[in-house]
């Protein structure tokens, strides 16, 4: 893929967006309560029909919820957990790079020690830890995410700014006497935004793909709740006899990973100087 | 060059045919299976028998060790190592021990490795979590050739029950080799020795020679660790195993139409059963409690979710257990009427955590959560690792939200076991505390007369039917897929030994 925009980066924005709207929407689109059980009506095939309930075009669930309005509304956890996490990790690990790369010495290696330290555990290991400390919820799950992920961006902005840090133009803008901050934000942050950005959108597939993981562990979003990490560990059950639980949360989560990953090898082209003059 | 290479293709695929058409009855033709495979849905946790008592490690290590007493296919419990028995006083037993055992390295089983097995389990420093199930047990002495006396601290109706449980080790090696050695390579006396055991995969028995209970049915055993449900049915349906422990009422259904394969079921003395908290938040109230009895609905949820599997019950214990009572009627399913107890306590809205970990059904626990939310509940389900649910679910009253489902057995089939330690004051799952109930629980566990036993649980009944401090839901049942071929009776203690089973 080349920087230029083409059809096919087009596409991809286009489904991110539905994605997006759906998730935004989810309350006002969803044809069923995606809480409400029927339990005589579980584990029914997609596009059963009830007279007294109506169509359930996804099928339903083992206590006889509608399958497309969980997903619908899984939507919205799983894409929130993924958007917000990154946010976290991103900003603190930014900040913890620029600091590091601009004052280096004991600073540096203090950092990029923790760095290395945290990057040594296991990312599972300690999201399982964090929650079993701090118990679940929404926010806890977001903070764990977030402190397991944080070097990988810390790396990056260090590296970046310790290139940069050396350019002619720094070297000027600190004769003529302006401020670290004012120099970290204003001529640093934007130089290295783009390799950050890359970062981002690999690491915003991964986080939901995480959440599903905490979900399978029974450690993320909490029952009754539905995201699709959680739908496919209720679902891992009936894998031979109800298909639909696991493979429709799973396509969902595939597609979205997908575009967010073609996404990130576009910008990373797209920002990268050398790609364009070429 | 082309032409004759192809015909010699066609030559060798033609060949292998026949040799396939030949070769394809021969294993029907062949001598009977002599190896078992078993799946299983968690590795055995420890090989040392009185370490852990978890139904998956018990499957394995039973089959390993000889037990001083056992339970009948018909649930009498009847000798094994021990041959008779008889009581010298309310407080002392004298067991008989047979003098034809011989544990696995070649030494006999004395009367002195009885003593050490009784000693080492009771013995406060070693840790087993089954001491509560044999601290009654202040002494255990040698007192003749092939004779054991235990003595108790005060007449124990329910200590043959508990040993049932209690595998006999060899005292000389274990003094020998240490506990650790022990668990990685346990001898015992029973019909089975461990030949390998590839931790997280499988364990595999071979059978000994010369075995003093008769001949194995099988050579070889084979444990595997299969933790999906769904992939263990898989496996049954395959081939690749003979028996799977644990599938879903679902899955037994769908195996109904499969010809090589056969469901084993069986009401275990299981009790599945809804904690509430009465010391502690909303539930403290006692109207609260009362009306989350009323709001659920047992027969839905049984018949619903459980398969028509499980049975319901009326108090917290199965009527495999001795001590259920008869004649005390459940809260009845009133919806209505909870919502209203409800509101009379001012409790509308009020949150109430419940909490659980994944190993236990998740199905089951979102249809109670919605059952009291229609009743003007908010109830949160707070799912945690298993390790954090058990600190939080024995720790104080306020770390142990205000719900919790359980799936409780003692394997020991009495009342003492279930309702003694989830209610008695001061037990770590209780939180509840009736002076009257633990009277009548105390006196029951010292006295050895059948009748005024079943008086006092009445009466203990009656008191938690008045207090709600627990919800009774359903006898869960035990399901086991098998090739049709198997011939075996599961028990309602759950015991899962080889020597029972057989090929048809």
């Amino acid at each position: 893929m080349t920087g230029r925009f083409t059809p096919g980066i087009a596409a991809i924005l286009g489904l991110l967006a539905i994605y997006v709207f759906v998730a935004v929407l989810a309350p006002w689109i969803v044809p069923h309560n995606p809480l409400r059980q029927i339990l005589l009506l579980r584990l029914r095939p997609p596009l059963t029909y009830s007279p007294s309930a109506g169509w359930f075009l996804l099928g339903t669930d083992d206590v006889g919820r509608d399958l497309l309005s969980r997903v619908v509304d899984g939507a919205r956890a799983s894409l929130m957990v993924g958007a917000l996490s990154v946010s976290v990790s991103l900003l603190s690990g930014t900040v913890f790079g620029l600091l590091a790369g601009w004052f280096r010495g004991w600073i540096a290696i203090v950092v990029m020690r923790i760095v290395d330290i945290v990057l040594s555990i296991p990312a599972i290991l300690l999201a399982v830890l964090t929650v079993a400390v701090l118990g679940p919820s929404f926010a806890n799950l977001i903070l764990v995410l977030g402190l397991t992920r944080w070097p990988r961006y810390t790396r990056v902005a260090y590296a970046q700014t310790l290139q940069v840090a050396t350019l002619p133009y720094i070297r000027a803008a600190e004769m003529a006497g302006a401020h670290a901050p004012r120099i970290l934000l204003r001529h640093i942050l934007p130089n290295i935004a783009g390799p950050l950005m890359v970062v981002a959108t690999t690491e915003f597939g991964l986080m939901i793909l995480f959440e599903a993981g905490l979900s399978f562990l029974g450690l993320g979003i909490q029952p009754p709740y539905p995201s699709w990490g959680s739908i496919m560990s209720e679902g891992q059950n009936y894998v031979a006899s109800a298909w639909w639980m696991t493979v429709f949360p799973g396509i969902c989560l595939f597609g979205v990973v997908l575009c967010v990953n073609l996404l990130g090898d576009w910008l990373r082209d797209r920002l990268d100087p050398r790609a364009q003059s070429r | 060059m082309g032409s004759m290479k192809s015909a010699f293709l066609v030559a060798a695929i033609t060949t292998i045919g026949i040799v396939g058409l030949i070769g394809a009855p021969a294993p029907a033709l062949a001598a009977p299976k002599t190896k078992l495979t078993v799946d299983l849905p968690n590795d055995v946790a420890t090989m040392d028998p009185q370490l852990q008592w978890d139904t998956d490690s018990y499957s394995v290590y039973r089959n390993i060790f000889d037990n001083l007493v056992t339970r009948s296919t018909s649930g009498k419990i009847v000798g094994q190592v021990a041959s008779s028995w008889h009581y010298t006083s309310p407080t002392e037993i004298v067991f008989t021990i047979r003098n034809d055992i011989r544990f696995q390295d070649g030494s006999k089983l004395t009367p002195a490795d009885v003593v050490y097995s009784v000693k080492r389990i009771t013995n406060p420093a070693f840790k087993s979590p089954q001491l509560s199930q044999f601290d009654e047990i202040t002494s255990a002495a040698v007192t003749g050739p092939n004779q054991v006396t235990l003595t108790t601290k005060t007449p124990y109706p329910v200590l043959l029950a508990q040993l049932v449980k209690l595998s006999i080790v060899p005292k000389a090696y274990i003094e020998k080799v240490g506990d650790t050695q022990f668990n990685l390579h346990p001898i015992g006396s029973g019909p089975y020795k461990l030949s390998d055991w590839e931790h997280g995969v499988q364990s595999v028995l071979s059978a000994t020679p010369g075995y003093w209970g008769g001949k194995q049915p099988f050579e070889k055993v084979v444990f595997r660790v299969v933790p999906q449900d769904a992939t263990r049915v898989a496996d049954l349906r395959a081939g690749v195993a003979d028996i799977v422990r644990q599938i879903t009422p679902d899955d037994a259904k769908a195996l109904q139409s499969d010809r090589a394969v056969q469901v084993l079921a069986v009401p275990t003395e299981r009790v599945g059963y809804l904690f509430i908290n009465a010391e502690w938040g909303p539930t403290k109230n006692v109207r609260v409690r009362r009306a989350i009895a009323m709001a659920i609905d047992r027969k839905g949820l049984i018949s619903a979710l459980l398969g028509g599997y499980a049975k319901p019950v009326s108090v917290v214990l199965t009527p495999a257990s001795f001590g259920y009572p008869t004649g005390i009627k459940p809260w009845p399913y009133d919806p209505q009427k909870a919502a209203a107890l409800i509101k009379a306590a001012g409790a509308e809205g009020a949150t109430l955590p419940f909490l659980t970990s994944p190993a236990y059904p998740q199905n089951i626990i979102q249809a109670i959560q919605q059952m009291l939310d229609q009743v003007g509940l908010k109830v949160v389900i707070h799912q945690m690792d298993q390790a954090s649910y058990l600190r939080d679910r024995q720790g104080t009253p306020q770390e142990a939200g205000s719900l919790a489902f359980g799936l409780w057995s003692c394997a020991c089939q009495d009342a003492d076991g279930t309702i003694w330690p989830l209610f008695h004051t001061g037990s770590i799952w209780s939180k509840y505390s009736n002076p009257a109930f633990d009277k009548a629980v105390d006196e029951a566990r010292s006295t050895l007369d059948v009748k005024a036993r079943m008086a006092d649980y009445h009466t203990a009944f009656e008191i938690l039917r008045k207090d709600v401090p627990g919800v009774g839901l359903y006898q869960a049942a035990a399901i086991y897929g098998a090739r049709r071929q198997l011939q075996w009776t599961p028990t309602p203690n759950e015991a899962f030994f080889i020597m029972d089973m057989k090929w048809k």
